[in-house]
């Protein structure tokens, strides 16, 4: 497998102008990374008006720090045209698009949105084939793998079904390996906790508390637990929807479906919430289970990319101020990647 | 989504000069909340308190791309103009600010996104700062002082 980051994870560093993005892939190539990822809306100036001086420039950057354009990610605004809502043909032409952008900066696949409908997809192999560029559509929490009633998992099966129908090499899966999260990010108890019980120290043992609540109580029996003895998290009404889909979705979803999956995935995302350091100088993200994961991966022939990438990297960060942030999301993907190369060598 | 990066530049707050010497403006160079950016026919303008006074859409022009301003109204057919991550645009408004500190609520109205979204706001989009979606809920807080300069329009 091939590590890659996603540029998405120094997004405050990208935001506060801390990191140019020459700085950005000087880091990731420090982590010993090989690809990039990157939004075409985000990367290219006066999107989608991609120049040659840009375009040229970009490789070059890529070039002289030994690194590939991965991913690029398509999104798609369904009332950019505001006198009506996007059209099939549209979102297929805005998909073409994007292919054509992300052929012309040297990228081989590109993300598409989770919930663009596969008809979308199918319309668009075409061009893919044209670019020579595979479209990715992406599993990701709450979504799973088997058929099993779920939209997600109806969309992952039929996404199989068509790339089997067609033989096309230029269609896949980005599976998003945040679906096998099994207990909910500590940075969500850890941060609030601390905050209304006194500090780090002791949300760290209520945190403890709250886990094992989490793992040994029936749902309605915990759900009263939490909002009895922690009013301050019960009333964030997202963090509990969070914390309940993991338990729904944490039993339906299982590293072993990764099997049936992965000849048809195109690359994966390494999600984290919180990188753990575990003392040894190795690190872990403890919501996921990595190393099963990755084993039956490597162990089902998946050779392709793994990619580095997450959502509000800045909660790796307890800080207070934007320097805190921005060396957490540092900090953060460095020991993402720490972690992946370990595994990914363990597994060789 | 906006965590850390500061949607207005701190320094910017200065009261405009009009060249019909009546019309009466202050401005802020702001930035998209969006790390990608978006595309000016989304926006549906900024949810604005100035010293607890809230500053509608209709009294609200944006400046970028070195064109003169334009009401917010006027950027929904630029479907293809992008605002690009950190790029800065002036935010006009009517009014007149006394010298010294400002208390300044913020938010930006994007309708980004695909389809957990509802038809009927192509007719009538939700408004900026009340929390349809991602982090236009999001109000942020400043403390701004007035520049001593007046910018010249």
């Amino acid at each position: 497998m091939k590590r890659g980051v996603s540029l998405a994870c120094y997004r405050e560093n990208t935001m506060t102008g801390r990191l140019s993005l020459s700085q950005e892939l000087d880091l990731i190539r420090n982590c010993g990374a090989e690809e990039v990822e990157a939004a075409g809306e985000g990367l290219i100036p006066h999107y989608p008006y991609v120049t040659d001086a840009f375009a040229s420039g970009w490789k070059g950057m890529l070039k002289n720090r030994g690194l590939r354009a991965g991913i690029m990610d398509s999104f798609i605004d369904r009332f950019q045209f505001r006198t009506h809502s996007m059209t099939h043909q549209e979102m297929v032409q805005h998909v073409e698009m994007d292919l054509s952008l992300a052929a012309s900066l040297g990228f081989s696949q590109l993300r598409l949105m989770h919930d663009l409908p596969i008809e979308v997809m199918r319309d668009a192999l075409p061009a893919a084939e044209h670019c020579h560029v595979r479209m990715l559509d992406e599993i990701l929490e709450p979504g799973t793998i088997r058929r099993c009633g779920g939209r997600k998992g109806e969309e992952c099966a039929d996404i199989m079904d068509l790339i089997r129908s067609t033989g096309t090499e230029y269609l896949g899966l980005l599976v998003n390996l945040e679906i096998l999260q099994n207990q909910p990010s500590s940075v969500e108890l850890i941060e609030p906790l601390a905050r209304t019980r006194g500090g780090r120290a002791r949300a760290e043992q209520e945190a403890a508390r709250i886990y094992a609540g989490f793992h040994d109580m029936p749902r309605d029996a915990f759900f009263d637990f939490m909002h009895a003895e922690y009013p301050e998290l019960s009333s964030n009404e997202e963090l509990l929807q969070r914390m309940f889909g993991v338990r729904i979705f944490g039993d339906s979803v299982q590293p072993e479906d990764l099997r049936e999956a992965a000849p048809y995935i195109g690359a994966v995302y390494a999600y984290f919430h919180f990188m753990t350091e575990n003392g040894d100088g190795s690190f872990d993200e403890p919501c996921i289970p990595y190393r099963r994961a990755l084993s039956i991966l490597h162990d089902s022939g998946y050779d392709g990319s793994l990619i580095t990438f997450c959502m509000g990297s800045s909660q790796q960060a307890f800080g207070e101020g934007i320097d805190d942030i921005c060396k957490g999301e540092q900090d953060a993907v460095a020991r993402n990647q720490k972690m992946l190369q370990q595994l990914l060598a363990s597994l060789n | 989504m906006q965590m850390a990066a500061e949607l207005i530049r701190k320094d910017s707050l200065q009261n405009v000069r009009a060249a019909d010497g009546k019309t009466q403006l202050f401005r802020m160079a702001v930035y998209p909340e969006s790390d990608r950016g978006c595309f000016l026919s989304l926006l549906t303008g900024f949810y604005i308190e100035a010293d607890g006074i809230e500053i509608p859409s209709a009294a609200q022009y944006l400046s970028l791309h070195g064109q003169p301003m334009r009401r917010i109204e006027q950027l929904r057919t630029q479907c293809w103009e992008h605002w690009d991550p950190r790029e800065e645009a002036w935010l006009y408004l009517e009014g007149h600010l006394d010298p010294g500190m400002h208390a300044i609520k913020f938010a930006e109205g994007i309708m980004s996104g695909l389809f957990k979204t509802e038809d009927s706001w192509l007719e009538n989009p939700p408004q900026p700062g009340f929390g349809w979606h991602g982090s236009s809920r999001r109000v942020s807080e400043y403390e701004l002082e007035l520049q001593k300069d007046e910018a010249v329009l």
